[in-house]
């Protein structure tokens, strides 16, 4: 250690004497230089200023040691003038202080927090590296810290192995604390005690309080394959698990998915260790160098700085609906919207409807998430429960800079779970919808009944449960490529830099042990950062993306539009859609999906031209702009989210294809435009996963794809032709029908409204896009219908408040939705009143409305 | 090192509590509060009797009496260089072995033996299950082994004590 001077001695200054000599040890605050120097000094007397005057004086001060150690070379020499600072002396220090436990050196014992007047700095600044899996106290300097990881990369390279850091939830395992769970498994006529069957389960009792979740069962669900993965990957990887649960979480899985602790051992990292609650890193475990690392997770975006080394893994969805239980507090996973066919009930159209608000539907978009929520507090309906719990971890998002609410937060999460049992509800609608309308029932259940069983998918699958996952085998062998390249890579460096002939004699691998302990065999080490991306970039290399449908729209973007829908013309509207899309695409390139697909080699392109190869749509939204645009240009392959999803998981091109988007001919046919989105269109906002089967042109107006309705308005060629032609074959009976029960009847739920509000809206764009064009008779009514409709819309709207307030805490009401739907108008009525001021135009449509309701 | 000290303590008893049990309940809730604590100093081990329980008084405002009592308790104070070979019967036991070194807990001190502190032929083997330190020979340190170590260094926070521990010498380990 070279110790100077320092700024804060009064130069020039004469050094004296020197008091140690080469060689000499020295304690700390012990003087080892003696030195000179002279300054003014004013004396005479203080009172009075003409008898006072300057004396020059000459001081001689001491330097004592910072350090302990011995003497190893002086810089300076007796006699010398020294006029500013400099470095003097190298003392080799006794020790380092490069381990630190807890404010002591672990070394030599002495304690790093105290200070004095001799010392230079704060001892345990110079151990401030924590790379100790369960360990938070000790930490390390990073000479320490590099040697310990030189050390591990050459123990690696000498087994030819790779550094693999495995997140646990939803990647390989699914955990719930659904108690659901436990009942289908001691029930062996439980159409799930097959699924459930290896679910194991343990108890956390040692967690500290956790109100209702403390003493549950966690239920882990293995991945499928993953015993014989862990024990091959185990052969080319060192493992590590890296999970945001708590360590006693991370320990009893590891217990469940290694029983003998071969392929973990300790090195288990968990939240408690991880000393940041939104982001993984892998510098907390590989500070200096992470060239050998490779990550498995279910999500990319808690790795903000190693996504070079991430290999992102579909999310292991066994328990549906739950998620994962130990990230409730991070912001909401961005993902694809699912595609119907293989989906199981309504879930994956309800997430699409609470996390895909769209522009156009802005003002029903809330409407329809609270219509969710209030599904939610009648379990009776909890088909629909996972919404709520989208909901929920989209709040844990918004928060997520507090931190310290986020154990909070998953305590609620995991109560919700045991209160609600998403999963018993699930598979209670399930059976209900299979068992028919049963004719006994009240209205209300009738009504109720109804509703299951427009939900329930159209292939009768008797369990919600499916253990039909194979991920891992994907991984397998991308981990064994990405193994093979980095060593293949490697071998080929190592010959290279040892050249000629020694390369001759040798083969690779014998020789990075005969080169052990040389420095230069670490540098020659690849990058799995660079290895791996190449080798993924050969996955849709020339491929050419436009997505469609895919990415949510910005909650911001949102609101603005909202604001603009309501206050302008509509044909203003659709242009400054126009805009809004371009900002909405801007997003696009920073959304999960499109830095994903990039990473596989994919250039992601806004607009459609001639240029693309691919365009992805949803499943459920086959009409887009985009997509007409590309059916347009017969080299554009139009494939559904699926395709790319395979791709990305197969890390090879899918053939298109098996996943070719139906296109209508309509379509094909640029000038044929807008015609066809008809009559099923209208009543696809619930029942969407109900028309999987239907050919697309046909359904495309699902409640949650109105922006790119809105879209598909804009082009021009389309405007000659009146989406009204359809309505002449509408089903005109079965509207008054629909309306007069809307209408008539008090004990109609309110979801049944919600939705013919959002009908209604739908009908109203699908006619204005060429407003006035048309006299037809049908439109009028139409009009008139929409109108009563958006009177009832938005009166809804103003009572939002109270409805999610009031509705929330009664979930134990099954069958009384009468009663819960008076309640909730009633305390909407008050609130209406004192939201008197704001609401006021919004309040005389409400009374309009409810006078006609009156009559009606 | 064990001690005898004669310490005294400020016990209060809420109102609810006063009547003629009002010692013995004293003296509980002396157990309770100081038995087992880290003075920072030394750890109060055990209580082995109360010498003298003063007359209580009334806190003014709470009503809570106060009793100051007198008692005599054996405490361990961990010193630097001592060895800890005959703590309670048993030595230091290792809860967690890394590249670094390894943690053991003497009683109520959590202890860390670095690498450097460790003897040279004994060397930390990471492939075996649960990793270990060894010499390849008859020791081996892995988690649950007992160690006789040496205190190197010792420091003191409000709640607990952590010590460094050195194994490199002769009758350790």
């Amino acid at each position: 250690m070279i110790l100077s001077l320092g700024p804060q001695l009064k130069y020039p200054i004469t050094i004296n004497r020197i008091l140690k000599k080469k060689g000499d040890s020295v304690k700390k605050q012990e003087n080892i230089l003696e030195y000179t120097f002279t300054w003014l000094k004013t004396v005479g007397d203080s009172t009075s200023e003409w008898n006072q005057w300057q004396e020059e004086q000459t001081t001689i001060a001491d330097w004592d040691s910072p350090v302990d150690g011995s003497i190893k070379q002086w810089k300076l020499r007796e006699g010398m003038v020294i006029t500013k600072d400099m470095p003097f002396v190298e003392i080799e220090e006794a020790c380092p202080h490069s381990v630190q436990f807890q404010g002591l050196c672990g070394m030599c014992g002495k304690d790093m927090t105290e200070m004095s007047w001799a010392s230079a700095g704060d001892d345990t600044e110079r151990a401030k590296i924590n790379m100790i899996h369960d360990q938070t106290a000790l930490r390390v300097s990073h000479e320490e810290a590099s040697k310990a990881e030189q050390e591990t990369q050459r123990r690696l390279l000498q087994h030819r192995k790779l550094s693999l850091v495995v997140d646990l939830d939803q990647t390989i395992i699914h955990a719930c604390i659904e108690p659901t769970v436990g009942e289908w498994q001691s029930d062996p006529t439980s159409p799930n005690y097959e699924a459930v069957k290896n679910v194991r389960s343990f108890q956390l009792n040692d967690d500290g309080p956790r109100g209702v979740a403390s003493g549950c069962n966690y239920y882990i669900k293995m991945r499928p394959g993953l015993k014989e993965f862990l024990a091959s990957i185990a052969e080319l990887y060192e493992l590590h698990v890296y999970t945001m649960g708590t360590r006693a979480y991370a320990i009893n899985i590891a217990k469940i998915v290694d029983p003998d602790k071969k392929l973990f051992g300790d090195r288990i990292i968990s939240r408690d260790e991880n000393g940041n609650m939104t982001a993984k890193s892998l510098a907390r475990l590989f500070p200096e160098n992470t060239k050998m690392v490779v990550i498995i997770d279910d999500r990319a975006d808690v790795w903000p700085s190693n996504r070079l080394n991430l290999i992102k893994v579909v999310p292991y969805d066994f328990f549906v609906g739950i998620g994962d239980i130990n990230s409730s507090f991070l912001p909401k996973r961005e993902e694809l919207p699912k595609p119907d066919a293989p989906k199981k009930l309504s879930k994956s159209e309800t997430e699409k409807t609470a996390e895909n608000p769209t522009e156009d539907d802005a003002p029903a978009a809330p409407k329809l998430a609270e219509e969710e929520k209030k599904d939610e507090s009648k379990p009776s309906q909890g088909g629909k429960v996972s919404a709520l719990e989208e909901l929920v971890r989209m709040g844990g998002g918004d928060d997520q800079q507090l931190l310290q609410e986020q154990t909070a937060e998953q305590e609620k999460f995991l109560e919700k779970q045991i209160k609600d049992r998403p999963l018993l509800h699930m598979q209670e609608e399930l059976e209900k919808g299979e068992s028919d309308e049963v004719e006994t029932e009240a209205t209300e259940e009738k009504e109720k009944n109804g509703e299951a069983t427009q939900e329930p998918h159209p292939h009768h699958r008797h369990k919600i449960l499916n253990d039909n996952d194979d991920e891992l085998i994907h991984l397998q062998q991308h981990l064994t490529a990405v193994h093979k390249a980095f060593y293949d890579e490697y071998d080929g460096k190592l010959v290279n830099a040892h050249g000629g002939r020694i390369a001759q004699l040798k083969p690779g691998h014998n020789k990075k042990v005969s080169i052990k302990g040389d420095k230069a065999d670490l540098q020659i080490v690849p990058d799995v950062a660079i290895v791996m991306p190449r080798l993924k970039k050969q996955t849709l290399a020339g491929c050419v993306i436009v997505m469609s449908g895919l990415v949510p729209l910005g909650v911001d973007l949102l609101r603005y539009f909202n604001s603009f829908t309501t206050q302008i013309s509509h044909d203003d509207a659709i242009k400054e859609s126009g805009i809004m899309l371009d900002a909405d695409v801007v997003e696009t390139f920073r959304s999960e999906i499109a830095l994903q697909a990039e990473s596989f080699g994919a250039k992601v392109e806004i607009k459609v031209s001639k240029k693309i190869t691919h365009l992805v749509a949803s499943t459920n939204r086959t009409r887009t702009t985009k997509v007409r645009q590309a059916a347009r240009y017969p080299n554009i392959k139009i494939v559904n989210q699926l395709w790319l999803v395979n791709s990305m998981s197969k890390w090879a091109k899918e053939d298109e294809n098996e996943y070719l988007v139906h296109i209508s001919e309509a379509d094909r046919k640029p000038r044929d435009g807008d015609l066809s989105s008809g009559t099923e269109g209208v009543h696809a906002s619930d029942e969407s996963s109900d028309e999987d089967d239907i050919p697309a042109g046909s359904q495309s107006v699902s409640s949650s794809s109105e922006d790119e309705d809105a879209e598909g308005v804009i082009p021009s060629d389309i405007e000659g032709h009146s989406p009204i032609d359809d309505l002449k074959g509408f089903n005109w009976d079965e509207v008054d029908d629909e309306l007069a029960e809307f209408m008539g009847s008090d004990s109609e739920s309110e979801n049944d409204s919600d939705r013919e509000s959002i009908r209604g809206m739908k009908r109203a764009r699908s006619e204005k896009s060429d407003d006035g064009e048309d006299s037809d008779e049908s439109t009028s009514r139409l009009v008139k219908k929409q109108n009563t409709a958006k009177s009832r819309m938005t009166g809804l709207k103003s009572v939002k408040t109270p409805q999610s307030i009031s509705s929330l805490p009664t979930p134990g009401v099954t069958g009384d939705e009468e009663d819960v739907v008076e309640d909730d108008s009633s305390i909407g009525d008050d609130l209406e009143k004192e939201m008197e001021a704001e609401m006021e135009a919004e309040l005389a449509r409400e009374e309009e409305e409810e006078a006609k309701s009156g009559g009606g | 090192m064990f001690f005898v000290l004669s310490l005294t303590h400020q016990v209060t008893l809420h109102p609810s509590y006063f009547g003629r049990n009002m010692h013995e309940l004293v003296t509980g809730k002396l157990l309770k509060d100081v038995e087992g604590t880290c003075t920072g100093r030394y750890f109060i081990i055990t209580i082995m009797d109360t010498v003298d329980i003063s007359e209580g008084r009334i806190l003014p405002g709470s009503g809570l009496a106060e009793f100051t009592v007198h008692y005599r308790a054996v405490v361990w104070r961990p010193f630097k260089g001592e060895t800890l070979a005959h703590f309670a019967q048993v030595d230091a036991i290792v809860t967690s072995v890394n590249a670094v070194g390894f943690f053991a807990d003497a009683g109520p001190l959590p202890l860390f033996v670095s690498s450097h502190l460790i003897p040279t032929d004994i060397k930390f083997d990471p492939n075996a299950t649960p990793p270990q330190f060894t010499n390849n020979e008859d020791s081996v340190i892995e988690v649950g082994t007992h160690v006789r170590v040496k205190l190197i260094g010792t420091r003191a926070e409000v709640g607990g004590m952590y010590a460094i521990a050195s194994i490199r010498e002769d009758y350790l380990g």
